[in-house]
Formats: C-alpha cells, structure tokens, sequence
C-alpha cells in the first residue's frame, strides 16, 4: 500500500475524533493493508490496557499522622516574599544515599527511557524497537565504570567493563543521538560531533596499534581512557536531548 | 472513630470546613487511595508520591473553607491532585532521570503492585520509565480519562503539543512493552 | 554605543526584576534549575537566602521547599509559554549545598563551602572556593576552579578544563579540550584529555597518586625543586623529554621510562599515544603555563556593557519566542501549533544565549581594541 495511515490518525481514530469522511477511508485502507492493521491492533491494545488499570492505590505507609501534623503547624507559616513557597515533607534516606556515588560512576539507562529519548522526534527506527523487543523482560543496559582512583596506582587504575555491555551501552547512546539530534541546537551539535570524531579517531588509532600489539597494557588502558571519556560525550549527549523532549 | 461508611461525604466535607479533625481524617481515609494513585502514576516515584499526597491534603485543608460544593468534592479535589503534581516540576529531574536504573523501576513495579494488587506491572513500570511531561499527560488522558482540550488547559501547552505528546507517550509504552 | 545599544533593547524588551529574601530554616541545599541565562551564586554571613533575578515579565520564579524544608528548589517558570533567559544573582549562607541546572546557561560560584554540583550543556562554569564534593559537567564550556578543596570531578566534552590553587582530589576528563592544574596542592590527581594537552604544575604529596593522560596532545609535568616523586611514562608514538636529572634528555616512543626525585615519595604516571611527554623542573623553558583563564562570567565590567549584555538576552529570547510563536501561527492546525510551541521554546533558549556571547565577545574586542592599537 502506498499511502499508509499516519500515526496522528491513528491516534485519532482511537480517540474517536475523525470525521466521518476520515474514518471510512481509513477503514476501507485496513480493509486492504496488513501493515496499518497490526499497527493500529497494537496500538489499540496498549491503550486499552492503559484504560483498564486499576485507578486507586493504598499508600505504603500511613500518611494521615504527617498531614495531621502539618495541619496543625500549618497557620504561622510565612517565608519568602514575593515568591510561591510550598514546604515539602521529607523524602527517604535512601534516597538521598543512592544518588552518593563515590567510587563507581555508574551510567544506567532503562530502553524505555533510550527508546524514549530515541523517540524524540516521533520517529522509532527499527534498530531501537529491535533492541526493545531482543532486550526481553526487564531491559536495561547497565555499565559500571570502576573509576578506581583508590590506592594502588596503575594497577587499580585499570577499569574494568564488559564489552558487549560497552558496546550496547555505546551503541544505544549514539542510537539517541542519531535519531534525537534534531532536538539540539545545531551549535550544540556540531560540538558534541567535533568531540565524538576526536575521541573516535583516538580510538580507531589505538584499537590499529592493539592489532599489531594486542597484549600491550598501555594500549589497552588508553582505549579504556579514551572509550571512558566517549561514554561521558554521549552520556551528556543524551541528557541534553532527554531535557529537550 | 464514628466515622462509618455511611456517613456521607457532603456531611464529612461540611464537618472539616468547620474543622473537625476528625471528619477530615475521614476524608482522608475515603479518598487518599485514588489520590495516590494518580500521584503515583503521574511521578513514577513512590517516595515522591507520597510526599504529593501529604501536600494535597494540606493543601485541601487549607483551601477547603473556600470550597463551595457546586461540584462534587471528588472532583474538586481530584482537580486539586492534578494540578498539584503538574506543579511539581521536579519529581524526576534530569540528573535523576538519568540515574533511574532497571532496579529503581523494578523496586517501582513491586510498589506499585502492592499499591495495586491488581495491576500489570510491565505496563506500570512502563509508564514510570516515560519521560516526566509524556508520562503526565498519558496518565491524565488514557487512565484519568481527560479530554485533550482539558488536558491542554490544565497543563498550559497548546492543544496540539498535548496530542503531539500523549501520541509519543503510547508509541513508547508499546515499544516498552515489546 | 552602548548607550544606543540600551536604549535600543530597552525599547524592544519587558525586563522584570524579581528581589526576594527567605529565611534559610532547616534548608541545606538550594538547587536552582533553568533552561538558559546565567546563574551567579556568592554568600554572606546571613542565615537567609537572596534571590535576585532578571527576567521577562512572562516569566515568573519559583521557590519551594522540599523534603522537610531540608532543601530549597528555584525554578524559572513562565505564565504562557516557555520560561526563558533567567539571570539570577543569589547569595547564600557559606555552608549551604548547590545543585546548580542548566542548559543554556552560564554558572558562577564565589566563596560557597558546601557541596557543589553543577551542571550545563552551553555554557561556562566557574567555581572559586568551595569544600567538599565539587562536581561540574558541561557539553560545551569551559570549567574554571579555584580555591577549591575536596574531591573535585569535573568533565567537560568540548572545552577546557582549569584548576587553580586547589587541593584535595581532582579528577578531569575532556574530549576536545585542555586540561591545565596550576599551583595546586592535591593528593591524588587523575586526568584525561583525548585531543587537548596536559598541563600540571602543583606538589607531589606523600603517598599520593597522580595520573595524567592524553591521546594527541602533549602532557607537561612542572616538577619543584623540593618534589619527591618517582615517575613512570610511557608513549605509544610520540617521545618523552626531561630535564628531572639536569640535562634535557629525549627519548623516544615504544617503551617505559622512570625518572626519580627527591627519593621517590609519590607515584606520578603519564601515558600518551601520539602526545609527546614532558617532565620539566620548575623555571625550565615551557614549564609556564600555558593558557590564561578567561573569566566566563564577567566581572568589573563596564556596568553599562553588563546591561545590555544582559538586555540582549532577554531581547533574544523574546524575540525568539515571538517568531517561534508566529510561524506556528502561519502553519496551520496540530502541526502548526505544536511547531510553533517547540520553535518558540527553542529559539527563545538559543536565541537569548547567542545574542548574549556574541555581545560580550564584542564588548570584549571593544575593550582591547583601544590598548592594541596605541601598541
């Protein structure tokens, strides 16, 4: 079929909100195109699912004696003229200690997240939803770079990665730069271009040198530098096309 | 407490304007279910969706007196919910955003289940892991059951950004779940 | 000029001045989060919090306390519309902690003892003072500290990265830019920089460990008289030099070299692939250093330039926002509207930042042209 039916009219059609004209060709296209159909099916599916969740949740713990007792104290309070002021509860401890990362700086990105930063401009290559779906039950691509600044020197220094999980990492990033660099101001992304082919050739020079030497440790600790300081690139890449969206 | 379930809520709703306490633990415990629930979904954060609870309520309390029942106090108060967390520019910043991992929205999931006994955790945690401004409008439209054009004034973006977004919003729940 | 330059921006723009002083309470951290403008941060010995900050009249700024009042959140927000260009000059008890957000934005702290964390896509950030935990990421700009002490992690994509008189731990990593640690006094040091140079001019403490790498560009090591320290350097192609032991001596790639001071002490290693390696005794020819840092955030300026620096921003951003919003008008329906909202949230952004840097470049050029020219 040539003309296939946008996503907006998908949507649209889901929503009820086509004309009736609208609708009849659209029906009379999914009478004949098995591409839209399943499209439209799965579509429908997710969004009957969404309809059908239960709409009422028992909080974890007892909230009524906090409210009570910022009822009471509620009254005197005044702060900051001139400006909206709201005084908000505590938020847990462990919160505050999972965002402490001293030794290990960790990248962690859920393919929902990458799918939807990805997905900037409304547009889901086949490459990402084939790593949504390989990806199975609870997807993530995690890395953890020991930047082991720690005692030991050079030893200790070595960081330590898998590199499958690199490379997915790697890939998944420049995946969302690809497919989200529209969101960036061009400046924005000529520089993290500028960068990424600096790193990119560093890298490209070092894994040439590790095909003549491959157990050089000098060489292997620069890659992992330089493929290190890449990841940081598009880590950063990533999350100023994530606040754009 | 004498509060039964057959005490109606206009009654309760009358009692706490004048400051029963009591009366409006009543409330409390009538309606902080689906208050959670639209915090929660709409944070995707269980530790902040519970400080969102406790700020309605105070928030209801302080604004009751001015509340003068021509709607429905569930209403009125789920409008206040609503409005409240889209307040809350910063349920998951971007430094958090990029931080949230496979266990946060696993650690997500299983709390929404308990929440929601009922629930479908990939589908839950699915939206929790959408990014803050898709996952509110998706929540407010296809599970709150919002118009779009209520949605656009609530949210103060025009109507075609919010269709653009809640359109986005599903495509990636489908990709998530796979 | 300037003067024209005003009145010509005035003219054109609503410029808003929000003033407003809270009490700090329980508050230990102030994290501010904006998309564009500047974010300047210094401290005095009140226990309350100065917010000052110029913006356009659609824009409004919003405080919140959060997680018991521990934490204190501004934020731009406008009334219809995207929230734009925010300047904001806050002042701060010393020890209060900093999350500090941005994206088009340049960011300032003077004399804060607390935690810092800051972070921008587009802009410069600049650091003086400071304990504890400072980290700083920027895609684009460049990172200055100085007077800093604690474990200091910063990363920039492009631009460079500068240390001065610090202490503690410093950590650096840069793509594209250099990376220079002067007259510091660290423990442990570990930076990279894949296609900028290396320069570390500071002491070597006891027991410390300091790591200095680069793939292109060269690593200078400035070494004191009273150093003890033993070095290890290695180079895939380019070549090591030193002078540690009197004469210059050169050496050539391929393999490790050692060098000691002083009876060893401290572990400095140095690798490059192609950079080439040089331990330099302090005084020695090219162990200054090698780029003067330029202050990101304008200090002692002209304050008339200031102003219309500042103006242009605004004037950038309203501007922006405007033709954004008028070529979605002219596209018609959903396409149009949702266009016109991204454009104006886009070009209000970008546009307020690049007005803003190409007049203090100008400004800057205006005031080094007159001392050139009498040369």
């Amino acid at each position: 079929m040539s003309d296939h039916i946008s996503r907006e009219r998908m949507h649209e059609a889901m929503d009820g909100a086509l004309s009736s004209s609208e609708r009849a060709r659209i029906e009379s296209h999914l009478a004949t195109c098995d591409v839209c159909r399943n499209e439209l099916a799965r579509l429908s599916e997710v969004v009957a699912d969404l309809r059908a969740l239960p709409r009422s949740a028992t909080p974890p713990d007892d909230l009524w004696s906090g409210i009570r007792a910022r009822v009471r104290a509620a009254g005197q309070e005044a702060a900051g003229e001139g400006a909206t002021v709201l005084e908000l509860p505590a938020r847990a401890a462990t919160d505050v200690a999972a965002r402490e990362r001293s030794a290990v700086r960790g990248v962690r990105l859920t393919v929902v997240q990458l799918a939807a930063a990805a997905a900037a401009v409304a547009l889901i290559t086949a490459g990402t939803m084939k790593l949504a779906m390989d990806a199975g039950a609870p997807a993530s691509l995690e890395v953890a770079i020991e930047d082991a600044a720690a005692p030991g020197g050079a030893a200790a220094r070595a960081v330590s990665f898998e590199e499958g999980r690199y490379v997915d990492m790697i890939d998944e990033l420049e995946q969302i730069l690809v497919e989200g660099r529209t969101v960036l101001a061009p400046e924005t992304l000529v520089t993290i271009e500028a960068s990424l082919s600096t790193v990119d050739a560093a890298i490209d020079e070092i894994e040439t040198a590790l095909t003549q030497d491959p157990a050089s440790d000098l060489l292997l600790r620069l890659l992992t530098t330089h493929r290190n300081t890449k990841l940081g690139v598009l880590q950063r890449a990533a999350g100023a096309i994530q606040t754009e969206i | 407490m004498n509060t039964g379930p057959a005490e109606s809520m206009e009654a309760l709703v009358r009692a706490a304007q004048q400051g029963d306490m009591e009366a409006f633990e009543a409330l409390y415990r009538k309606t902080s279910d689906r208050v959670y629930a639209v915090c929660l979904r709409m944070s995707g954060d269980t530790d902040r969706a519970t400080e969102l609870v406790q700020d309605v309520f105070v928030r209801v309390w302080q604004k009751l007196p001015g509340f003068r029942g021509d709607s429905q106090f569930t209403t009125w108060l789920h409008r206040l919910t609503v409005n409240l967390v889209l307040q809350d520019r910063r349920s998951r910043g971007r430094r958090e955003a990029r931080e949230v991992g496979t266990a946060d929205l696993e650690r997500y999931g299983r709390a929404a289940r308990r929440a929601m006994p009922g629930t479908r955790i990939d589908l839950e945690r699915a939206i929790a892991g959408l990014p803050d401004k898709a996952r509110r409008v998706l929540v407010l439209r296809d599970i709150e059951g919002y118009k779009y054009d209520e949605i656009a004034r609530m949210t103060g973006v025009s109507l075609g950004t919010v269709k653009a977004q809640i359109h986005r919003a599903r495509g990636l729940v489908k990709v998530a779940l796979g | 000029m300037n003067g024209l330059v005003i009145g010509a921006l005035a003219a054109l723009t609503m410029v808003q001045q929000t003033d407003t002083i809270l009490e700090v309470g329980d508050a230990e951290r102030l994290s501010v989060e904006t998309a564009g403008g500047s974010i300047e941060v210094t401290v005095w010995d009140e226990e309350r919090i100065r917010v000052v900050a110029e913006h356009s009249t659609r824009t409004y700024i919003e405080i919140v306390r959060r997680r018991d009042g521990r934490e204190i959140d501004i934020e731009p927000e406008a009334r219809r519309g995207p929230a734009n260009i925010v300047d904001f000059k806050i002042t701060i008890p010393r020890r209060m902690a900093l999350s500090l957000d941005g994206q088009y934005t340049d960011i300032r702290v003077q004399g804060a003892d607390g935690e810092i964390d800051a972070e921008t896509v587009r802009g410069d950030v600049e650091i003086i003072g400071g304990r504890g935990t400072i980290k700083v990421e920027s895609s684009m700009g460049a990172i200055y500290v100085e007077g800093a002490d604690g474990t200091i992690e910063l990363e920039s994509s492009a631009s460079d990265i500068h240390v001065a008189r610090s202490s503690g731990e410093i950590y650096a990593e840069s793509a594209g830019g250099s990376i220079i640690l002067e007259d510091v006094r660290p423990r442990a040091v570990d930076v990279g920089s894949t296609g900028g140079r290396v320069h570390y001019d500071g002491t070597f403490e006891p027991g410390g460990s300091y790591f200095f790498g680069s793939h292109g560009g060269s690593v200078t090591i400035v070494v004191g008289e009273d150093a003890r320290a033993s070095f290890n350097v290695a180079t895939v192609h380019g070549s090591v030099m030193s002078n540690l032991r009197g004469e210059a001596e050169s050496f050539r790639g391929g393999e490790r070299h050692s060098f000691e001071v002083g009876g060893g002490g401290a572990v400095v290693e140095a690798e490059t692939f192609g950079g080439r390696i040089r331990l330099l005794r302090r005084g020695s020819e090219g162990s200054q250093s090698p780029v003067r840092r330029r202050s990101p955030v304008r200090d002692g300026d002209d304050e008339a330039v200031a102003e219309a620096i500042a103006l242009s921003s605004h004037l950038g951003a309203e501007l922006g926002a405007q033709v954004g919003g008028e070529l979605g008008a002219q596209l018609s329906g959903e396409l149009g509207a949702r266009l016109g909202d991204e454009l104006a949230q886009r070009l209000s952004v970008g546009l307020g930042y690049r007005l803003r840097a190409e007049l203090s470049q100008l400004s800057e050029l205006d005031s080094k042209t007159p001392a050139t020219i009498r040369r």
